[in-house]
C-alpha cells in the first residue's frame, strides 16, 4: 500500500468513487419523493431518506468530478503537449461520446418499450411519455446526450482551457492565490451565484445537444479550480488545516439547502430572497464539500492496491453504460410491494454486477477496455 | 506545380508564422463562438436572434482581421521587407498567405456554423431556417475569399476596405432578397429543411463562385515574379 511515483492515486480513486456514487445517485433517484415528478424509473415505494442522501450527492459529486478533470487537464497537456492532449481527449472523450451516446440511446428506448408494456404503475414521467410514443412523436422530443453530458460539457472545456492558455496571463493565477484562502472561497461562491441563478435547484442536468452556459460558467470554476491546483501544488494544501470547518461549512450549507428545496422538484421553485439563499447554499456546500472530499482523500485515499486500481480502472465503464440496466432493474421491481430500501440494495447491486460482468465479458480484452480502462491492463 | 510547392517546408514554416500571428485572435474567437452557440442553444426568440446577429458578426470580424493582419498589415508594417530577405520566391509566399488563410478562416468558420446547425436541429427553433443559415453562411465566406484575394493581388489596405465594405453591404441585401423569394421565406417554419430547387441553385452558385475567386486568385498569383 504505497503511493506509486508520479502518479496523484488519491485523485485517480476519488474520481472512481465520485463516477461509482453516480450509480449510486441515479439509482436513488427512483425512490426519493422529491424526484416523483421528473424521474422516468420513479416507484411507487418512496423515503425521504434516499432525498437527502441523493441531493447531498449530486451537491458534490460533478463539482467534483470536473475539478479533477481540471487537475488531469493541465498534467497532461503539460506532460505530453497540446497535440497530444487533444490526441488523448479525442479518443478517451469524443470518442466515447460518439460511440456510447447512440448505443445507449437505442438500448433506452428499448429499456422503455419494456418499462411502458411490463409496469402497471408507471411514474409520471412514463404516463407523459405514453400517449406521445403511441401518437408516434418521440422524434420530435429534442436529443438528449443523458447522462454523458459532462464528457460533451468537457470537450467544450478543454476548447476554453486552449482559450484561457493562450489569452490569459499565469500572473492571474498568481494574483487569484495571494488573496486570503477564505476570502478566495468566498469569491469562487460569489462567482457562482450567476449561473445557479438561471436554472432550478438542485441544478438539472444539462443534457441537450448544446453547451449550457450556466453549466460551463458553474463547472468551469471546478474545473479552474483542478487546473490551478495542478499548476500550483500548495493551492489545495493551504485549506488543509480548514479539512473539519470545511466539512462542517458544507453540512450545514446542504441542511439549510435541503429544509429550503420545495417538496415536489417540479412545484415552484423558491423565489426572490429565498431563492438567493438556496443558491448561496449550493454553491457553498458545493465548494465546501468538494474541497473537503479532496483534503480527506489525500490523507486517507492517496495509495494504491489491486482492489483501488480494479475500481479505478472500471469505474468508467460502469458510469457509461449502466443508465438503460438500471432501469430495467427498477422497471422489473416497480410492481413489487418491496420496501424501498430492499429495492434499492437489489437495483445496486443488480446494476453493478451486471456492469461489471460486461467489462469483462466484452470489453477488458479488447482495445475498448484499454482505451476506456487502462488501470486493469496493469492487474 | 511540381515548381508551385517546390519549397513546400519554406511554405509551412510561413504558414505556422501566421498561425502563431493569429493565435490569440483565433482563442479569442472560440471563446466567442462557444459563448454566441450557448445564447442561441438557450432557444429564446430573443437569444437566438442575439446568437445569430452576434455569429454573422463574429464570422466577419474574423475575416477581416485575418485579411487587415495578414496580408496587408505585412506590407505596411514593413514585414514583407522582411520576407524578401528570406529563402522563398513571391509565389512561394502568395502560396503561404492564401493557405494560412484560408485555414485560419475556414476553420472557425466551419466550426461556427457547424454550432449553429446543432443548435437549430437540437432546439425548438423551425428546422426550416436551415437552407436560409447556409446560404448566408456560404455568402459570408464567399465575401470573405473576395476581399482575402484582393488583398493577395494587391496589397493595398484601400482596395481590400473597399471590397470589404462592398461585400457587408451587399450580405443585408441578399438576406433581404433571400428572404422576399417564396421558395425560401414560405418554408422557414417547416418542421425539416426545406431544399428546394432554388435554394440548392443558390447554394451551388455560391460555391462555384468561391470555387472560382479562389482559382482566380492561385493563377493570378503564379504569374507573379516579384513580392511588390
Amino acid at each position: 500500500m504505497q503511493q506509486s511515483p508520479g502518479r496523484f492515486d488519491y485523485l485517480d480513486n476519488l474520481r472512481a468513487f465520485a463516477m461509482l456514487a453516480g450509480v449510486l445517485f441515479h439509482a436513488a433517484l427512483a425512490y426519493s419523493p422529491m424526484a416523483q415528478g421528473f424521474w422516468l424509473s420513479a416507484d411507487p415505494q418512496q423515503h425521504a431518506l434516499f432525498d437527502v442522501f441523493a441531493w447531498a450527492s449530486h451537491l458534490f459529486r460533478m463539482p467534483l468530478f470536473f475539478c479533477i478533470a481540471g487537475f488531469f487537464t493541465a498534467l497532461l497537456w503539460q506532460k505530453a503537449g497540446g497535440v497530444a492532449f487533444a490526441k488523448n481527449r479525442l479518443l478517451r472523450v469524443a470518442l466515447s461520446l460518439q460511440l456510447f451516446l447512440p448505443l445507449l440511446t437505442l438500448a433506452m428506448h428499448g429499456v422503455l418499450q419494456f418499462g411502458l408494456a411490463y409496469v402497471s404503475q408507471p411514474s409520471a414521467l412514463m404516463q407523459l411519455i405514453k400517449p406521445m410514443l403511441s401518437a408516434g412523436l418521440p422524434a420530435e422530443l429534442p436529443f438528449s446526450t443523458m447522462h454523458l453530458w459532462f464528457l460533451y460539457h468537457l470537450l467544450f472545456l478543454y476548447v476554453l482551457t486552449y482559450c484561457a492558455r493562450t489569452l490569459l496571463s499565469d500572473a492571474l493565477q498568481d494574483r487569484l492565490l495571494a488573496l486570503p484562502p477564505r476570502l478566495l472561497l468566498l469569491l469562487l461562491v460569489l462567482c457562482m451565484l450567476p449561473p445557479l441563478s438561471l436554472v432550478p435547484a438542485p441544478v438539472p442536468a444539462p443534457e441537450w445537444i448544446f453547451p449550457a452556459l450556466w453549466a460551463l460558467w458553474f463547472y468551469g470554476l471546478f474545473f479552474a479550480c483542478g487546473y490551478v491546483m495542478f499548476r500550483h501544488g500548495d493551492a489545495l494544501a493551504r485549506y488543509s488545516a480548514d479539512r473539519r470547518v470545511l466539512l462542517g461549512l458544507g453540512t450545514l450549507s446542504y441542511a439549510v439547502f435541503y429544509q429550503l428545496l420545495p417538496a415536489d422538484l417540479r412545484a415552484q421553485q423558491p423565489q426572490g430572497w429565498t431563492k438567493l439563499v438556496v443558491i448561496f447554499c449550493e454553491a457553498s456546500g458545493a465548494l465546501c464539500w468538494t474541497l473537503a472530499a479532496l483534503l480527506y482523500a489525500k490523507r486517507y485515499l492517496n495509495r494504491s492496491n489491486p482492489l483501488l486500481r480494479y475500481l479505478s480502472g472500471v469505474s468508467y465503464w460502469v458510469y457509461l453504460v449502466h443508465i438503460p440496466l438500471l432501469f430495467l432493474v427498477q422497471f422489473g421491481m416497480t410492481d413489487l410491494p418491496w420496501p424501498a430500501g430492499v429495492k434499492y440494495l437489489v437495483a445496486v447491486l443488480v446494476t453493478l454486477s451486471g456492469c461489471l460482468l460486461s467489462f469483462h465479458l466484452l470489453v477488458k480484452s479488447t482495445p475498448l477496455g484499454k482505451m476506456l480502462a487502462p488501470a486493469t491492463a496493469r492487474l | 506545380m511540381t515548381h508551385t510547392f517546390s519549397n513546400s517546408q519554406m511554405i509551412k514554416l510561413l504558414i505556422l508564422k501566421d498561425w502563431q500571428l493569429m493565435k490569440k485572435s483565433l482563442a479569442a474567437y472560440l471563446a466567442g463562438g462557444v459563448l454566441i452557440i450557448g445564447l442561441m442553444g438557450m432557444a429564446t426568440p430573443l437569444l437566438f436572434n442575439t446568437g445569430a446577429i452576434l455569429m454573422i458578426t463574429l464570422m466577419i470580424v474574423i475575416g477581416v482581421r485575418s485579411a487587415i493582419e495578414l496580408v496587408v498589415n505585412e506590407k505596411k508594417d514593413q514585414t514583407l521587407t522582411f520576407m524578401m530577405s528570406l529563402p522563398v520566391t513571391a509565389q512561394d509566399y502568395a502560396w503561404a498567405k492564401l493557405g494560412a488563410n484560408l485555414v485560419l478562416y475556414l476553420v472557425p468558420w466551419l466550426l461556427l456554423v457547424a454550432g449553429m446547425l446543432l443548435v437549430i436541429v437540437s432546439s425548438p427553433v423551425y428546422n426550416g431556417v436551415i437552407p436560409l443559415v447556409v446560404l448566408v453562411s456560404v455568402f459570408i465566406l464567399l465575401s470573405y475569399c473576395s476581399y482575402l484575394a484582393t488583398a493577395l493581388l494587391t496589397y493595398s489596405e484601400g482596395y481590400t476596405t473597399a471590397v470589404m465594405i462592398v461585400t457587408n453591404l451587399l450580405l443585408n441585401g441578399f438576406i433581404i432578397w433571400l428572404l422576399r423569394m417564396p421558395a425560401i421565406h414560405l418554408t422557414l417554419e417547416a418542421p425539416t429543411a426545406s431544399w428546394n430547387n432554388t435554394s440548392l441553385l443558390l447554394l451551388a452558385a455560391g460555391v462555384g463562385l468561391i470555387v472560382l475567386v479562389l482559382l482566380a486568385t492561385a493563377v493570378l498569383q503564379r504569374r507573379k515574379t516579384s513580392f511588390l
